[in-house]
């Protein structure tokens, strides 16, 4: 018995040895000496984006021979993720990232010239010291879509052309309408999300929330389009569940019980797949004072201290060539972020183009707004999480007033940005 | 009569709570593998329905063609079994040196042990970081498996195990001339089989589940655990709902096997055994 443990562990400590692999010794040498070292490339979702970055990497390894190894993160974990690997001190020489942390300040490289020479909207990327650290790879938007057979049977219709666009009174009226003619049980759902209520706020004129002096502040229209967010989740236009108790609003738009649904281009592919039990359809957003969307999407950015940095800026420059680009956008159903790219989508092309006439069409506000906040999580000491949206799901909880909402958004802005 | 009456309707009354109690915790299960075998379109058509009214193994096919799972599951399990089979050893001496030896240190110690289970993963994840870069153990399974081992809970359930042994057990034994090594692998071990068999069940458990330490000291994903690549097909604003249904499903299938083949282990041994009563 005892010479059988002895055996055990003298066998589980050499499987533990033989598990140390360890890396630290190459460090910073690693790819550009050609030691058979792939290049690593972290993204989240590409697996539910159709693989379109996977697809790209192993196009890149036919024509040039250098091996690219796409590593699929989740999404919650990516920026502590990476955050760690540079205090390993063993950052990826590229990542595909919406957020940042402070820690990367620095250490990101300088792709200005690239995004320069393929025509990449520079103005769409996150230049820090007049070094554009994070260009932008794929674009999404804000944007409505509806339940067209509810609409048909309740014999209302809905704006097909720009002119056309209507105003948020009048989007509430159909789809109230909607709502008594129909078994739809709401009228609306919106995503439980700061960046879809920021966009519903830019629609309103609200000019979201800016440091003015020494102090975060916002305008008058802010606080009346939060009023009439507040009056729209009662339960009829819009259930307050999404936004109290985190009730999933795509699954519920796709169950065909609900009129419209304010979400993003990124559930173009999903629906086009997975609804058979009724039409829908993209259609141009509501406004009231200005027409806006809100921009997301993510960047992209290379690690200085990978030791491949020059492999990483090569397939940079070759990704964003048109040819390429044209080809990724097509794969994940990207919105393009280069001014020539002209790309075929493989699903509900229509509404793609729908996207390109709301981002075209919006207030400036839709990306610069994105972009600042971006850049204050890179050169903060702190970054703030969804404070607005935060302080709403109090607000709806009968919890605090608006006026104490919009209150302590400002003090927690002021203390993370300029204290 | 009565009592037999009164006796009949307890243990039916007992038997239905324990089938509706059985039938709350299966209900979601259940639920998840009749949802991975809906087509993405009937996943939240309504009305809900409970069946799949085409049902389609496509999921599958889907989620074994785009999750190397072969990978994860070999990771996870070298993680799992190591890690398993040293915290029982260590758990288990640990135990029995708290349990048998009286020493006045002893009792401070099981005292800091105990007080680490009040210390969230999170409170302990960047000091345990920091050592795990400094020995060189980033990005390896090690990396994995050490810090795992020490479970107080462990020392914990084989300590309280160990006391209700009889010293006179032990004091025959050495009396008869065996030394404390065989003392106690040939005696206390195998008289602790069930905690053996429950603790191993349990650190199996927590470290296939294990999510957040992998994500950490891992950054290879030829090294990947089953519930990293899991969480990794949650994107930022929308969910592959069928990749993610069917995968969850596969994932669970080794976990339940495991389970169904160990769980007749679990049994009690008198440790009464060669006393005189």
């Amino acid at each position: 018995m005892k010479k059988t443990f002895l055996l055990l562990f003298v066998l589980l400590s050499t499987i533990l040895v033989a598990c140390s692999g360890n890396n630290s010794e190459s460090n910073g040498e690693s790819g550009s000496e050609s030691n058979g070292e792939k290049m690593q490339f972290y993204v989240s979702g590409d697996t539910v984006e159709g693989s379109a970055l996977t697809k790209m990497s192993e196009k890149y390894t036919e024509e040039t021979g250098v091996e690219i190894e796409v590593v699929d993160v989740p999404y919650d974990d990516m920026v502590t993720k990476i955050t760690n690997m540079m205090r390993a001190e063993e950052p990826p020489a590229l990542a595909r990232v919406t957020g940042f942390n402070p820690a990367w300040n620095g250490k990101l490289m300088d792709l200005t010239e690239v995004a320069e020479q393929n025509n990449v909207m520079v103005d769409m990327g996150i230049t820090v010291e007049d070094k554009l650290v994070a260009p932008p790879l794929d674009l999404t938007a804000v944007g409505m879509f509806i339940n067209k057979s509810l609409f048909e049977e309740a014999g209302v219709s809905y704006p097909e052309s720009e002119e056309e666009v209507w105003t948020w009174e009048e989007f509430l009226n159909s789809i109230s309408t909607v709502v008594e003619e129909t078994d739809a049980q709401y009228g609306m759902v919106m995503d439980n999300s700061e960046h879809r209520l920021n966009a519903f706020l830019y629609q309103h004129g609200s000019k979201g929330f800016y440091p003015d002096g020494d102090e975060y502040t916002t305008n008058e229209e802010t606080e009346d389009a939060l009023q009439r967010f507040i009056d729209m989740n009662d339960n009829t236009i819009m259930p307050k569940a999404v936004w109290t108790a985190g009730e999933d609003a795509s699954s519920m738009f796709k169950s065909g019980r609900v009129a419209a649904y304010m979400s993003g281009s990124w559930q173009i592919t999903d629906f086009a797949s997975n609804i058979e039990d009724f039409e829908w359809e993209a259609v141009y957003m509501p406004y009231e004072d200005v027409r806006a969307t809100n921009l997301g999407g993510n960047y992209l950015v290379g690690f200085e201290g990978s030791g491949q940095e020059e492999q990483a800026r090569e397939f940079i420059d070759w990704l964003y060539q048109k040819e390429n680009y044209e080809e990724l956008a097509t794969y994940g159903g990207y919105l393009p972020v280069t001014e020539d790219a002209e790309v075929e989508y493989e699903l509900a092309q229509e509404a793609y183009q729908l996207y390109q006439d709301e981002i075209a069409a919006s207030d400036p506000i839709a990306s610069q707004q994105r972009n600042e906040l971006v850049v204050k999580q890179l050169i903060s000491q702190r970054s703030l999480g969804s404070s607005l949206a935060d302080e709403m799901i109090t607000t709806l909880n009968d919890e605090q007033s608006l006026d104490e909402a919009i209150e302590n958004v400002k003090v927690e802005m002021t203390e993370a940005y300029i204290d | 009569m009565n009592s037999k009456l009164t006796d009949r309707f307890s243990t039916v009354m007992l038997t239905t709570a324990l089938f509706i109690v059985a039938f709350m915790y299966l209900f979601p299960i259940l639920w998840l593998l009749l949802s991975s075998l809906k087509p993405g379109s009937e996943l939240f058509s309504y009305p809900l329905t409970i069946l799949p009214e085409t049902p389609t193994v496509d999921g599958y096919a889907y989620s074994w063609s785009t999750m190397q799972f072969i990978k994860y599951f070999i990771n996870t399990l070298i993680v799992a079994v190591i890690t398993t089979l040293l915290t029982v050893i260590a758990s288990a001496t640990c135990g029995f040196a708290l349990a048998k030896y009286n020493y006045k240190w002893l009792n401070v110690f099981l005292i800091c042990m105990l007080a680490t289970t009040m210390l969230p993963t999170e409170v302990i994840m960047t000091p345990t970081f920091s050592v795990i870069l400094e020995l060189g153990l980033y990005d390896s399974l090690s990396g994995l498996i050490i810090p795992s081992i020490n479970t107080a809970t462990g020392i914990f359930m084989f300590r309280q195990y160990f006391m209700t042994v009889p010293n006179d057990l032990l004091e025959s034994a050495r009396i008869d001339g065996a030394h404390e090594g065989k003392i106690f692998f040939q005696l206390m071990l195998p008289i602790a089989k069930p905690v053996v068999i429950t603790l191993a069940i349990f650190s199996f458990q927590w470290r296939w589940n294990d999510y957040i330490w992998p994500l950490i000291v891992l950054s290879d994903p030829n090294k990947y655990t089953v519930q990293i690549a899991l969480r990794s097909l949650i994107g930022a604003d929308n969910i592959d709902w069928v990749l993610l249904l069917s995968s969850s499903i596969i994932s669970l299938v080794p976990m339940i096997i495991i389970f169904i083949v160990f769980q007749r282990y679990i049994m009690d041994t008198g440790a009464t055994s060669g006393l005189k009563g």
